[in-house]
């Protein structure tokens, strides 16, 4: 689905900076990050450990445990009102109806001693516009909806007699009860198998069909991102270092670490003698390097200056692809010089 | 392209420049900043010295008898601060070397009981099978036993014996709760993967539990030994009560207290003092558990 | 040097596993056991070669690699190492038989033993083995550089080290008495995605330059097109496909193994809608409780009334030469249902 961006964005996060007190220090998880998401669209986070994807969610929604984390600066923008100014009753309001989420591990999101259905159900019932056979008839095509089987028998069961897969197409069913106008999806099919994860994207799918809403996909799977995002954020070391649409990610990265990630991934109809692995580590919070955060892996910079000592700004380096590294340009050009 | 070497290959710039602090510190940091732990632990540290070192500080023996100055409600006066019995003993003196008696012996205890604990506890966990069967029903049938008769007898059979002798045979009975946690400990470790690891470099079944799994179990054993500590006073304190504990002249806080029942009304102190004394070893032991089970705990939890 | 010229390997094969059973939770004498984790396999291993078995959770494929490196006792079947039947019941035989077969684990917190240095987790197998101190620390010393690691470094604990550091350390772990086989069980799962590639490399360059033979059991079938000769596909507890990388990957047969395939990811937002993927519909089966005869004909869209009955053989097909257990093979040509 492309999309033209026009228009007011749905969600804005401007600067966001999260915090978490621990016994190194000071960690800062989320350094000024700030993306916009617009209504309908599928928008990727992507990045490894440290790069904040998860902590900037669980910012918007409010889940930030405080403490030993904190918000220490930034807006939220949700519809126009800042979520970071709203009451904690406001935002348990807006969580669970304008906004939903899909978490990791459906073992541990579903609780074991009531049935399924019951809990889709109750999802509606807490928001309060129906009452309870409407409810129950409702979560039923719910599951129907994601390709659950059998739906009317399986929403009297109970979450083990549901297999993995299935508890996650649950729990997508349950994030779009309420007609949400955003979902943000937390790693949705980590940890489960292949051919279950093929299940779990045609819910997605589906599930967006549907309610046409917007979804945050947060995720380090690009093969997730390639089938179904429409644009995507790319985040390290806390900070967001590029930002495209889906195809012009995949085609013409212009961030180092970008165009490093998607060189190291093994491609199962390619024969390499080697796979091309960015050197190093990702990078602990604590000890972030000082400029770009990329910078001690980086064989772009090949040890400049700027780049050990300047944070990068992000620019935008042509229409709505944007990119936080000093040198964007030379990618670009080398790009070009490639193709040609 | 660089050199294919398999160091450049795998290049690790990073290096280890994060200096982590050691569990072992972060553990003493938590148990520092449990107050009522450490209070307790500067308490008993001063109880234990204080009693150790009797000779020091009273001038009395504990048995030196003054019946000229019998009978005494405590008094600054010729430094008898909790007062003297009725065969003018001084009472301080005699508290502090009971307190000797009995900490001595729950130490012994706690020791004694956590080896043959952990002994009995790993061999069943990592063998498992029949030894496990045995073992295990072994620890119940001990378990069963009436703890307090039981010893009576086994006291009343070596006719009342030095605190060595005393240690030893509660041992014999309380090691039972550390076989229990050690084997739990070592049902789940076995499957851990660093101890699979270290079997397949080569490592003997006791190697294993001595070298990999105790080490990483210290935690649940030491909080353990910990209560035993605390339990050991109080069995060793009723059996010298009741007249099993050991032998006279040594003495015994629970034998004082035995002692002095009878005067309860009109000399207190006979009564209290040694009654706080155990009071007080006990608590301060108990939330010292408190505070090394919190400190422990969370360096178990996280593994890495 | 391409992949071809890598030294083919020849000869009895170093590995030979012949109709393994295991089966958890049997009680004395019962006829009906409990979970059926590994039914029947078969598989031949050569010197240098890299054998890659692949399945998803419950196919017993980790359970495969833990019975022929001991850690497991089969309940049937056997295993032939080197030309020597593997004897699970005898400590002193496995203990020999680790010295040339080894095993790297998947999850590299839990593998390395917080309360030892990477000095100390190195040099146990060494010492154990008779190797003196100082023998032992240049040893140790040359294991860290061979994977990378910085031999000063040998005082710190693990949890000072990265993850794909920690990895590498189980793989130095696991080299120390220059094995012939090693057994890598899910090596990379665990590891961040721009990691994976470096460990990769890391057990390429390690196989090519002491001739190692690996038996790579993953689910992530593009790091097991990347780095197999052979592959083997598992589905509750049987092998259902076994041939070349480019047999399985250019051609499979096995329904199975064609849904596996057509479930990865694409790589290119290019190509999204433009292949067709198979979703299989229902869920796995119970390893306690399989289907009679196939027990991939519940998800399988060729399944017909033959399938309910004889478990199909592993073997080779008229139109294909890798071995297919399978009463419909074929290569995928109608759209499934």
């Amino acid at each position: 689905m492309v999309h033209e961006n026009s228009g007011q964005p749905l969600l804005s996060v401007e600067g966001l900076i999260t915090e978490f007190r621990s016994a190194e220090g000071i960690v800062r998880a989320v350094d000024e990050v700030s993306y916009q998401i617009w209504p309908g669209e599928t928008l990727a986070v992507v990045g490894e450990s440290g790069s904040g994807k998860s902590v900037t969610a669980m910012s918007v929604l409010g889940l930030i445990p405080r403490p030993p984390g904190r918000i220490a600066g930034g807006r939220i923008l949700f519809e126009g009102r800042d979520l970071l100014t709203v009451t904690p009753g406001e935002m348990r309001a807006i969580r669970g109806k304008a906004i939903s989420m899909i978490f990791q591990d459906p073992m541990t999101s579903l609780n074991p001693v009531l049935t399924v259905g019951f809990q889709i159900a109750e999802a509606m019932l807490a928001h309060g516009d129906m009452g309870r056979t409407e409810a129950a008839e409702r979560a039923v095509e719910l599951l129907r909806t994601v390709g659950v089987p059998n739906a009317p028998e399986r929403y009297h069961q109970f979450p083990h007699q549901f297999s993995g897969g299935m508890r996650q197409r649950a729990l997508i069913a349950m994030a779009i009860a309420n007609r949400p106008r955003l979902v943000i999806a937390d790693e949705p099919t980590t940890a489960l198998d292949v051919t279950i994860q093929a299940q779990v994207f045609e819910a997605l799918r589906l599930a967006q069909a549907e309610t046409q809403a917007a979804m945050v996909l947060i995720t380090h799977d690009m093969g997730l991102v390639a089938e179904l995002a429409d644009r995507v954020v790319v985040m390290y070391g806390g900070r967001v270092v590029e930002t495209a649409d889906v195809r012009t990610l995949f085609h013409a990265p212009r961030h180092p670490y970008t165009k490093g990630l998607l060189a190291s991934l093994p491609r199962m109809h390619e024969r390499s003698e080697r796979l091309n692995p960015i050197p190093g580590a990702p990078p602990s919070l604590v000890n972030r390097p000082s400029g770009c955060a990329f910078h001690p892996r980086c064989a772009h910079s090949a040890g400049r200056l700027p780049c050990r000592t300047d944070v990068p700004v992000m620019r935008e380096i042509e229409a709505a692809h944007w990119s936080a590294c000093h040198y964007a340009e030379e990618l670009r050009q080398s790009q070009e010089r490639v193709e040609a | 392209m660089t050199d294919h070497g398999i160091a450049a290959a795998t290049g690790d710039r990073e290096g280890l420049d994060v200096k982590v602090r050691s569990q072992f510190r972060l553990a003493l940091g938590r148990f520092v900043r449990h107050r009522v732990a450490m209070a307790s632990l500067v308490i008993l540290a001063a109880i234990v010295i204080v009693a150790f070192s009797a000779e020091y500080i009273t001038p009395y023996s504990f048995d030196g008898m003054n019946l000229r100055a019998a009978r005494l409600a405590p008094t600054l006066e010729g430094g008898h601060l909790f007062g003297t019995d009725k065969l003018g003993r001084d009472y301080f003196t005699r508290v502090l070397y009971g307190a000797r008696t009995s900490i001595f012996v729950a130490l012994v205890v706690a020791l004694l009981s956590t080896v043959i604990g952990t002994l009995i506890g790993a061999t069943a966990g990592y063998f498992g099978g029949w030894i496990d069967d045995l073992f295990m029903r072994f620890t119940d049938l001990v378990l069963i036993l009436p703890g307090l008769a039981l010893l009576m007898i086994l006291i009343a059979f070596i006719g009342e014996g030095s605190p060595l002798q005393i240690a030893i045979i509660l041992s014999s009975l309380m090691w039972t709760l550390i076989a229990r946690v050690v084997r739990a400990q070592v049902l789940s470790m076995r499957t851990r993967e660093f101890v699979e690891a270290a079997t397949l470099s080569g490592a003997s079944p006791w190697r294993v539990i001595w070298r990999h799994m105790l080490p990483n179990m210290m935690g649940p054993i030491i909080v353990n030994a910990t209560l035993t500590v605390s339990s050991a006073i109080l069995i060793e304190s009723a059996l010298s009560f009741i007249g099993f504990g050991v032998k006279p002249p040594t003495p015994a806080l629970g034998q004082l207290i035995s002692d002095g029942r009878g005067a309860m009304q009109t000399q207190w102190w006979l009564v209290t003092f040694p009654g706080l004394v155990i009071i007080a070893i006990c608590l301060t032991i108990n939330f010292i558990g408190d505070g090394l089970r919190d400190a422990l705990d969370a360096r178990q939890a996280q593994r890495n | 040097m391409t992949a071809e010229a890598r030294p083919a390997p020849s000869g009895s094969p170093l590995l030979q596993i012949d109709n393994l059973v295991k089966h958890y939770g049997a009680r004395g004498g019962a006829r009906k056991p409990a979970i059926r984790a590994v039914n029947d396999i078969s598989l031949t291993l050569r010197a240098g070669e890299t054998l890659g078995l692949v399945g998803e959770s419950g196919c017993g494929k980790s359970t495969t690699g833990r019975c022929i490196i001991g850690l497991e006792q089969p309940t049937g079947g056997r295993i032939v190492f080197d030309g020597k039947p593997v004897e699970h019941g005898k400590r002193a035989a496995l203990t020999a038989m680790w010295r040339d077969m080894q095993y790297v684990f998947q999850d590299p917190f839990a593998s390395l033993n917080p309360l030892m240095t990477v000095f100390a987790i190195l040099s146990e197998p060494l010492r154990l083995s008779g190797m003196s101190v100082a023998e032992a620390q240049a040893r140790v010393a040359e294991m860290m550089r061979l994977v990378g690691l910085a031999p000063e470094h040998g005082n710190r604990f693990p949890h000072e080290f990265s993850g794909g550091q920690r990895q590498r350390i189980g793989i130095a772990r696991a080299l120390a008495l220059n094995p012939k086989l090693l057994i890598l069980d899910e090596p990379v799962s665990a590891l961040d995605v721009s990691i994976q590639a470096q460990v990769i490399n890391l057990l390429e360059d390690l196989q090519e330059r002491f001739g190692l033979a690996y038996l790579f059991i993953a689910h992530d079938l593009s790091v097991v097109s990347h780095i197999c000769d052979r592959i083997a596909v598992m589905y509750l507890g049987r092998i259902v496909e076994i041939g070349t990388r480019e047999e399985i990957f250019q051609r499979p047969q096995h329904p199975y193994t064609q849904a596996l395939l057509s479930a990865v990811p694409i790589d290119d937002p290019d190509l999204r809608g433009k292949r067709k993927r198979i979703v299989l519909q229902g869920d796995p089966p119970s390893p306690a409780n399989p289907p009679s005869g196939c027990s991939f004909r519940t998800r399988c869209w060729k399944a017909t009334e033959v399938c309910a009955g004889d478990v199909p053989a592993l073997e080779p097909k008229p139109h294909a030469r890798q071995a297919v257990a399978c009463h419909h093979a074929g290569v995928l040509t109608a759209e499934p249902a």
